[in-house]
């Protein structure tokens, strides 16, 4: 298992750094390119709600921990902050069979990652909003 | 009436960072031992998208290239906004990209909302990541993809 961890402030305009770290971790990995966008997709939905609402008004760090292990495939991903306690994964599902006009946008990122990772778990520690994306890639 | 052809290259304002961590500690510096061309991960030119719009009449066709996340769906949404007016079929041709999160839905729902005022919208040459998306999301169904 080899973890690489990124502090960064939380603000949306970090995403590409962020993602770009998260896909350089990955790809170290052999991970497959069609994966690779699935869990970055993910991070990018978890560090922006994390940008837009754990520190609010505020400005704080997100840390990023990226475990990869080549061998079994597995890929374990932590994003934490020091903001507000929420926990994204006790909001409900968003009804994904509505027309357009009766479509809401909104908890659309947090189902997109539940559905795009095998599991997802939240905890608070520490003082800490822990989020943790696991996903193997074969 | 608009432009025919014209084309929209945008950029945000990434500062480079020249600090490169060797240890384990990555701290929003570039990464420098980057992939090779045919790598389809995130390198600078990526942090933009470039969406080039024709427009022939009452059609307009917008197509994307890169990443609609949610550092570049707001110029998306921005030149749409801009271009809309009059338009009865639109096309947007997603040939070229590569990823899409909820920020970018967000945009497609709009402009769908919009299209299905004034006339028709369809999304071509969807690629498989876009399409996974499209298809937990159920904008596979709002949608008309080609």
């Amino acid at each position: 298992m080899t973890k690489k961890t990124m502090q960064i402030e939380a603000n949306k305009e970090n995403l590409p750094q962020v993602l770009e770290f998260v896909e350089g971790c990955l790809e170290e990995a052999d991970c497959p390119m069609k994966s690779m966008m699935q869990i970055s997709i993910a991070v990018e939905e978890v560090f922006v709600n994390i940008a837009s609402y754990a520190y609010s008004p505020e400005i704080g760090d997100a840390v990023i921990n990226v475990e990869t292990d080549p061998d079994s495939a597995l890929i374990r991903i932590t994003l934490e902050d020091r903001g507000v306690p929420y926990d994204p994964l006790i909001r409900e599902d968003p009804d994904v069979t509505l027309s357009a006009e009766e479509r809401q946008i909104g908890g659309l990122g947090v189902y997109m990652v539940k559905q795009s990772m095998d599991n997802v778990t939240y905890e608070f520690k520490d003082g800490k909003n822990i989020l943790t994306l696991e996903k193997k890639f074969r | 009436m608009r432009k025919k052809d014209s084309k929209k290259k945008t950029t945000t304002g990434q500062t480079k960072n020249n600090g490169i961590e060797t240890g384990p500690l990555f701290r929003g510096s570039v990464w420098l031992n980057g992939p090779g061309e045919d790598s389809g991960r995130i390198t600078e030119e990526d942090v933009t998208v470039k969406i080039e719009k024709k427009a022939e009449g009452n059609k307009l066709t917008v197509a994307l290239e890169g990443r609609l996340d949610t550092t570049t769906a707001p110029e998306l949404d921005a030149v749409l906004k801009d271009s809309l007016g009059g338009v009865e079929d639109l096309t947007m041709d997603f040939e070229g990209l590569e990823y899409i999160s909820s920020a970018g839905l967000r945009v497609l729902l709009a402009t769908q909302k919009v299209m299905n005022k004034q006339g028709k919208m369809k999304v071509i040459h969807v690629n498989e990541v876009v399409m996974d998306v499209f298809d937990v999301t159920g904008f596979a169904d709002i949608l008309t993809i080609e």
